[in-house]
């Protein structure tokens, strides 16, 4: 399903990754492993198209990534940046920044229900939520466009154990994904089918 | 009507004496600012006269095409200030924000001139270039104001702007939340000017057209048709500038190039 060939990308005088291939197939959770500053989020980024890798090809089922299949590409992803500190006000505003529809919303409220936001929650400005409650609103709202691909950064990063433990059993819920992720969460890693090291 | 009273050249320059006031206030407080003020009035007095000498010949001439040279020159000179003042590159945004000022001026004067004023001769140097002049005048500090924060916000909120573009995959309806914030920074202070005017502030041109012999109601007219074209032609100029420019800000992956933006003025 995600298919990276040689791949390749520098910042300056620094090298991310040097001719790094790899495989994600349908269906499957992924978590790209890295030490910290190593890249794992730039690699998310070249898939998505929004940074060009120096060389190498990226193919997201079977459509090689250029400028004519971008469209397409990106309407198969779903993705949880690792910064949820967004300039948003309200939940509101979120649903209506992400064009969710009625079916959408009905998931995303099932989906917030299970990852245990209170209706309470709910109501609060979006900046005085926790890191913690701003990531699980913000995937639950990326996940219910019920889209092939979810591309999670960090997805952990400010959860607790028993919330990772709800967003696994969620994740677990929906068919067919497939999930690549990022995480330096020894538990979230060893929730993913397998590990991939840059 | 009034015969007009002159202002003699000495007496302008006897009025000037009243700088002195600002000028020990500048003093006392230690603003290093006396330096620029002179600069800028001698510019001021400079370029009026310079204004005042062509503006007679041209008023005499009152030929269609010299009128348009000139409103031409206006939008040329008032769209090297915007990219100057932004800090933005002549390559990408000359033709962008010449279009738009061409349209807007084109729209304004045409409907104003032509079916408001009733004019004969819509290029009549005594309506055409000063009612152009007081739209771009406008339109250009309210288009820096604008386009600053249309392009300051997509530089401080692409993490947004990313994660909307991946999740929603509507470039277009990504950009009106931006277009918006800019749209409502570039007019509300205009929006302003309009609600207090007549209570708090005399507007220039009504007090010109006063001074000058006519009558206030008359005076009023033409302040209120000028108001709205000013914010008709500044709202046009402020909107297509930003959507013709979105041609050329973006890339063939949607992406934000950033390396058009390093050196835009961050005071706005």
């Amino acid at each position: 399903m995600i298919h990276g060939v040689n791949l390749s990308l520098q910042f300056k005088e620094q090298c991310i990754c040097k001719n790094f291939s790899f495989d994600v197939r349908v269906g499957e959770s992924v978590c790209l492993s890295a030490p910290s500053g190593k890249g794992k989020t730039s690699i998310l980024k070249m898939i998505m198209g929004i940074i060009t890798p120096k060389g190498g090809e990226i193919f997201i089922n079977d459509m090689g990534l250029n400028s004519q299949n971008i469209l397409a590409i990106r309407d198969l992803f779903s993705w949880l940046p690792q910064n949820v500190n967004l300039p948003i006000n309200s939940i509101d505003e979120l649903i209506e920044l992400l064009l969710l529809d009625l079916d959408d919303i009905r998931y995303f409220n099932s989906y917030l229900e299970e990852l245990e936001i209170s209706e309470e929650v709910k109501l609060h400005n979006f900046s005085e939520l926790s890191g913690g409650e701003k990531q699980r609103i913000i995937l639950a709202a990326c996940i219910s466009k019920q889209k092939p691909i979810l591309l999670l950064d960090e997805p952990a990063s400010s959860l607790d154990d028993h919330s990772i433990d709800l967003l696994f059993k969620l994740l677990n819920k929906l068919k067919n994904k497939t999930i690549l992720s990022t995480s330096h969460n020894q538990k979230w890693i060893d929730n993913c089918d397998r590990i991939l090291t840059l | 009507m009034k015969e007009i009273i002159d202002i003699s050249i000495g007496n302008l320059f006897f009025g000037a004496l009243l700088l002195i006031i600002p000028i020990i206030g500048f003093i006392y407080f230690r603003v290093k600012i006396i330096k620029e003020t002179i600069i800028a009035i001698l510019r001021m007095i400079v370029q009026l006269s310079l204004v005042a000498v062509y503006l007679e010949y041209i008023f005499e001439w009152n030929n269609a095409w010299v009128n348009i040279a000139w409103v031409f020159v206006m939008i040329l000179v008032g769209t090297f200030t915007t990219i100057k003042r932004i800090g933005l590159s002549y390559r990408y945004f000359i033709v962008p924000f010449l279009l738009s000022g061409f349209t807007s001026i084109l729209i304004i004067d045409i409907f104003f001139l032509g079916f408001i004023i009733h004019l004969d001769y819509v290029f009549d140097a005594r309506y055409f270039i000063p009612i152009s002049g007081m739209v771009l005048g406008n339109a250009l500090n309210h288009n820096i104001v604008g386009l600053t924060s249309y392009f300051n916000d997509l530089i401080k909120e692409k993490d947004l702007y990313y994660f909307l573009l991946i999740n929603n995959n509507h470039k277009k309806q990504i950009l009106t939340r931006f277009i918006g914030t800019a749209i409502k920074s570039g007019l509300n202070p205009l929006i302003a000017t309009m609600s207090v005017i007549g209570l708090i502030s005399l507007p220039g041109m009504m007090t010109g057209q006063i001074l000058g012999g006519s009558s206030p109601l008359i005076a009023i007219k033409y302040q209120l048709l000028i108001m709205l074209a000013i914010f008709v032609g500044c709202s046009m100029n402020l909107m297509i500038s930003i959507l013709l420019s979105n041609r050329f800000i973006f890339d063939s992956y949607s992406r934000i190039k950033e390396d058009l933006f390093q050196k835009i003025d961050r005071k706005f």
